[in-house]
């Protein structure tokens, strides 16, 4: 996927183009404005990463711009200012999305796959819905019956336990934040507590992998959890 | 200052004055009429009583020796008569005696004069017509000089009280430039000053009252915010000093690629407690500056308190604790802030319940005597729901319950847990979700249970 990032903070635009890189895009980088609005109009992206505060140009700027090119490609916008008129400011003008610094990159990248999965909806929609059962090594789950079993043992989970255990295992190899999960699993859309995600993590790790040799549940630490095999 | 203000002094100096002469201008004017009247009047009396006299003495004489005898008389009279003429006609019309018109009498304006007959001497029947006319000059005159007196002194009291007012006024008003140096010494440093008057004035005690009550609120909040400001530069020092310090000892020597993933990894923590951190004391500067909830459509309380109990179904397991919601009610509110408050309360109760105790997290309306704290005035119409974590554990003493929603306020060193990622804002974060929808916090410590909560205007 190409995607174009415009930033004026060095150090912040060189990581992203390193992290967004490594994760299989191709990355475009403007460092101001004015350049940003060339780029973004002229140039055919499928994402667009927006800083607000740029020089020449800021973010809303180059997003009418955008707009009113007739362009709908997805903008997802970056700013320090966490202001309720801002963010509604970026959405009425067509930002598809919005992220406060400092932002954790692995929150980034979930809202980069999320965008750019809608901008390709359709396939994938049909692909999720026919999906009941998941696997991984000798851990299977029945996704209708809600039930989990490891190498033919039922495992006993709590409802919450199961849907962070379905979540961990439909995104496997990918590092799931704590605050991901507390928002997919238990619908808490704020910086919680992330102590809370832990204890339930390990809640999870001793029924899932403590009775077993192979381990599935990953801690990576500073980041999140990954469900994976791993040799 | 502003140019364009006015003196108080001056102002009312200059009222007084022009006062004072237009009522003692009225009174002057007045005494001068009434005066006029009185001597006009006088004259008037003078002069009939002068010719009756007159009168008497010419029929006197007409009796005596007839017309040259009355002749004789008034020419030997003129020179006595000063300031009064006589002319005296005969019953023909023949004038037969007028005393000489001198040039004083003939200017005058102020001449009274009277006629009157008596009978003629010679001819039976027939009288002599006498003219008798004063001049009351003189008297005019005392009446102008009086009259100029009266003027001079209304002008005289008019600037006597307007000096005399402006300098007394300025005397009366010397307070007010002492409480304009006493406030200009007030300056950060020393917010505990207050304004004083050696002698005060029953008008300005309001004001100085008003002033130092302001000033005492001014103070705590002041010392507030900048303990506030230590705290955070106390609370973001130690994560940077472990971040620098490791970082430069892990570069000092040549790493493996494991112990530096490992020290990056410890950073990542690092900054990430620190990031939490700061959103935590923006989210809490936003709403010191007046954000206030966006509340959706209403919604059961009990509904969203049981996703906040699901949450924290480990660590309340781990902690050997039970949950049990009570009551409900049916409220607009922000649900992503109410569920963040409540989380904040359920984990507080987690850390210092009783371990095998319940915690009892209860829904509903607020009592109404306990609205004795400082509540919003709207807000008393409005009705206000209770939501109150409940847990056995230890007693908070009465006077640091107001402290439990301070910002980074920990308790004493028997709360104290050693959980790192608690950094003490969880209980403040409450607090201004509480302000943000119209109501406030709750606290209650006694007999071994502990009630930590808030209350919200139910609309």
């Amino acid at each position: 996927m190409r995607l174009l990032v415009v930033e004026d903070e060095a150090k912040l635009a060189q990581y992203l183009h390193k992290g967004l890189t490594e994760n299989g895009h191709v990355v475009d980088v403007a460092h101001d404005g004015i350049e940003g609005r060339r780029l973004a109009t002229g140039g055919d992206y499928d994402l667009i990463l927006l800083d607000l505060m740029l020089p020449g140009v800021d973010g809303f700027g180059v997003l009418s711009a955008l707009r009113g090119a007739g362009r709908g490609t997805p903008v997802l916008m970056l700013t320090a200012r966490d202001k309720v008129e801002d963010r509604v400011r970026g959405l009425e003008q067509g930002a598809d999305d919005y992220l406060v610094k400092p932002f954790a990159f692995s929150e980034l990248l979930a809202r980069v796959g999320a965008l750019l999965r809608r901008g390709a909806a359709g396939s994938a929609q049909t692909n999720a819905q026919t999906t009941t059962q998941l696997s991984l090594a000798d851990l299977e789950l029945d996704l209708v019956a809600r039930k989990a079993q490891r190498a033919h043992q039922r495992l006993d989970l709590t409802a919450k336990e199961f849907n962070l255990l379905a979540l961990l295992l439909r995104r496997r190899g990918q590092i799931l934040s704590r605050t991901v999960l507390a928002e997919q699993v238990w619908d808490m859309n704020f910086d919680s507590d992330t102590n809370i995600v832990e204890v339930a993590v390990r809640r999870l790790r001793a029924k899932l992998d403590e009775p077993f040799p192979a381990k599935l549940l990953h801690t990576v630490r500073g980041m999140g959890y990954v469900l994976e095999e791993r040799a | 200052m502003t140019n364009c203000s006015h003196s108080i002094a001056k102002r009312l100096s200059r009222r007084l004055a022009l006062f004072t002469a237009l009522v003692i201008g009225l009174l002057s004017a007045a005494s001068w009429f009434s005066m006029s009247m009185m001597i006009h009047n006088r004259n008037t009396e003078d002069l009939r009583g002068r010719c009756d006299l007159f009168a008497e003495v010419l029929e006197l004489e007409a009796r005596r020796g007839g017309e040259a005898a009355v002749i004789d008389r008034l020419r030997s009279d003129a020179l006595m008569r000063g300031a009064s003429r006589v002319e005296v006609r005969a019953a023909d019309g023949r004038m037969i005696h007028a005393d000489v018109m001198t040039p004083l009498f003939s200017k005058s304006t102020h001449v009274q004069q009277r006629d009157f007959t008596i009978p003629a001497p010679d001819m039976p029947g027939k009288e002599l017509q006498v003219r008798y006319a004063v001049d009351y000059a003189a008297d005019a005159a005392m009446g102008t000089r009086w009259a100029w007196t009266l003027a001079l002194v209304t002008i005289a009291a008019g600037v006597a009280v307007w000096l005399g007012t402006g300098w007394r006024v300025r005397q009366g008003l010397r307070p007010l430039h002492d409480l304009a140096a006493q406030t200009r010494a007030i300056s950060p440093q020393h917010l505990d000053q207050r304004l004083a008057l050696v002698d005060p004035a029953e008008e300005l005690l309001p004001w100085i009252d008003q002033f130092n009550a302001l000033m005492t609120r001014l103070e705590l909040s002041y010392a507030q915010l900048e303990g506030f400001n230590a705290d955070v530069a106390h609370e973001l020092r130690t994560p940077l000093a472990t971040l620098i310090g490791q970082t430069e000892v892990e570069l000092a020597r040549p790493r493996d690629a494991e112990s530096l993933r490992n020290t990056l990894a410890s950073n990542l923590e690092e900054m990430q407690r620190l990031s939490v951190m700061v959103n935590d004391m923006l989210f809490l500067s936003n709403a010191d500056r007046g954000a206030q909830a966006r509340r959706g459509e209403p919604v059961s309380l009990a509904a969203l308190a049981q996703q906040v109990v699901e949450f924290h179904e480990a660590p309340l397991e781990d902690a050997g604790l039970l949950l049990r919601v009570e009551g409900d009610a049916t409220v607009p509110v922000d649900e992503p802030l109410f569920k963040r408050a409540l989380s904040n309360l359920v984990s507080n109760a987690t850390r210092y319940a009783e371990r095998g105790s319940t915690v009892i997290l209860r829904i509903g309306a607020e009592p109404e005597n306990a609205a004795d704290g400082p509540v919003d005035p709207a807000s008393t119409a409005t009705r206000h729901i209770q939501v109150v974590v409940q847990n056995n554990g230890p007693v908070i003493a009465a006077q640091e319950l107001p402290k439990l929603f301070d910002r980074f306020f920990r308790g004493d060193s028997s709360r104290a847990c050693p959980d790192e990622q608690h950094h003490g804002l969880g209980l403040a974060i409450v607090a201004a979700i509480a302000r943000m929808h119209a109501g406030r916090t709750v606290a209650e410590s006694a007999a071994g249970v502990t009630r930590v909560g808030f209350t919200l205007a139910a609309g």
